[in-house]
């Protein structure tokens, strides 16, 4: 790739020689020549600039220039979206080759648009669509008449329930489940008295299926279940991390972002942008309104309203919750001031007493 | 520089979540990278330090927004402090 072209992709400006050809993106301190491009737009990484052996940097425009000169300097606005931008143009992705494996079991009513790539020892069920340019990794497996939109990156490992619906662009991380059987019982024990010996559980089954969105990230060993009798829905462009539990019927909407160990109880429903941090948990049957923050480690019992910022448990609006932090740190001073007066005020009453006999 | 100030300095200089050498009156709590929470503890340890109560209204939204730099902090603990002796 010509650092010219790679200006041009960022809509950058380059400072020196366009036509020096690079081949990897590396932190400065791990250049080895000049086919290494070094990205040095933090400021850590923009003091290794001194040391390095790369002859093309990109640095932020907004810090100040490398006190040494460059071959090239691609100097951009936002480093992070840069960093977005230079990733995707270097990333070679996971390299397996188009078409179908041949130890891959594809059925054979399945439907492959143009361009697919099955890996090894991938199934593809009955009656499923994977839509064109779509990859698929080793061991995968894809339950009958699911269907996966155009594009799409299935990592190692995935399991994909029977009659599930992924879009365009989606990319699910390995070994994650999308399509499981929901966690749902009869009958409903509201009481700890009544579940008694006599009470018999009883399966509730999922009828139902798992609906994801366009541009939607799922990370590795993330569990969407499937719902009841509907569809548990994932909304467009909305990036779920590892390790996430998305239970049955829940609706999630547009661009959400859910970090590590999310876990999202049945018939949850989340508005549109709502960002939720690591290891959060979320009581069934609550609803989180749009722009939702959720500070991580919070657990969320009631609803959430619309661009709020809750945390803590059970989770309430931010500042009331670093209020209550507040009055729960000063308890142990304020115990020792009140057995004081405590002290003072018997003393008082003696002499009180005292005072009132004579 | 007064006792206040560097003790000041000191309670916040473990709380700063920034890679910086030295912390100064006139840092910003933010550019420090102290959080909601950071700035919570720091009133705690202030508040055991000197014995006050550092006022804190949780309805004008957050600490950082009452002090803005960490002079300010020195500031308010100065003036609780000289309110106590006097």
């Amino acid at each position: 790739m010509l650092v010219r072209d790679i200006a041009k992709a960022l809509g950058a400006e380059l400072d020196g020689d366009g036509d020096i050809a690079v081949d990897r993106l590396v932190h400065p301190a791990q250049a080895e020549g000049a086919a290494d491009l070094a990205l040095a737009t933090s400021a850590q990484a923009a003091a290794a600039l001194e040391e390095t052996k790369a002859s093309a940097v990109v640095v932020g425009a907004a810090a100040p220039r490398p006190n040494r000169a460059f071959a090239a300097l691609i100097a951009v606005a936002e480093p992070r979206i840069a960093l977005a931008q230079l990733t995707a143009l270097f990333d070679s992705g996971p390299r397996q080759e188009r078409g179908v494996h041949p130890s891959a079991i594809v059925a054979a009513d399945a439907e492959l648009g143009a361009d697919v790539s099955i890996g090894a020892y991938a199934i593809i069920g009955p009656g499923c669509r994977i839509g064109a340019g779509t990859t698929i990794m080793p061991q995968v497996s894809v339950g009958a008449a699911a269907t996966i939109g155009a594009r799409g990156l299935i990592h190692s490992g995935v399991r994909i329930g029977h009659d599930c619906r992924l879009g365009d662009n989606v990319i699910v991380q390995a070994n994650a489940v999308i399509g499981a059987d929901g966690f749902s019982f009869a009958p409903d024990l509201m009481s700890v008295a009544a579940f008694t010996a006599a009470i018999k559980v009883q399966r509730v089954h999922s009828l139902g299926h798992v609906v994801i969105g366009d541009d939607v990230e799922i990370g590795a060993c993330t569990t969407i279940d499937r719902a009841t009798l509907e569809a548990t829905q994932i909304g467009r462009g909305t990036k779920i991390d590892d390790h996430v539990h998305i239970g049955h019927n829940v609706i999630i909407g547009e661009s959400c972002i859910l970090c590590g160990m999310v876990g999202v109880s049945g018939s949850v429903v989340i508005g549109n942008r709502v960002r939720i941090g690591g290891g959060v948990g979320i009581a069934d049957h609550t609803r989180i309104g749009d722009h939702a923050v959720i500070a991580a480690g919070s657990g969320v019992a009631t609803n959430v309203a619309a661009g709020t910022f809750v945390s803590g448990y059970p989770a309430i609006p931010h500042q009331r919750s670093i209020e209550q932090q507040l009055y729960l740190g000063r308890q142990r001073r304020l115990h020792d001031r009140v057995g004081a007066m405590a002290s003072r005020l018997e003393e008082l009453e003696r002499i009180v007493e005292q005072v009132v006999k004579k | 520089m007064s006792d206040v100030a560097s003790d000041v300095i000191a309670v916040i200089a473990k709380k700063k979540r920034v890679d910086k050498p030295t912390v100064e009156l006139s840092d910003r709590l933010a550019d420090l990278g102290l959080e909601s929470l950071d700035a919570v503890e720091m009133i705690f340890d202030l508040e055991e330090k000197f014995d006050v109560q550092i006022p804190y209204n949780a309805n004008s939204a957050n600490v950082k927004t009452e002090f803005d730099t960490v002079g300010d902090v020195v500031a308010a603990v100065e003036k609780l402090v000289a309110q106590k002796t006097s």
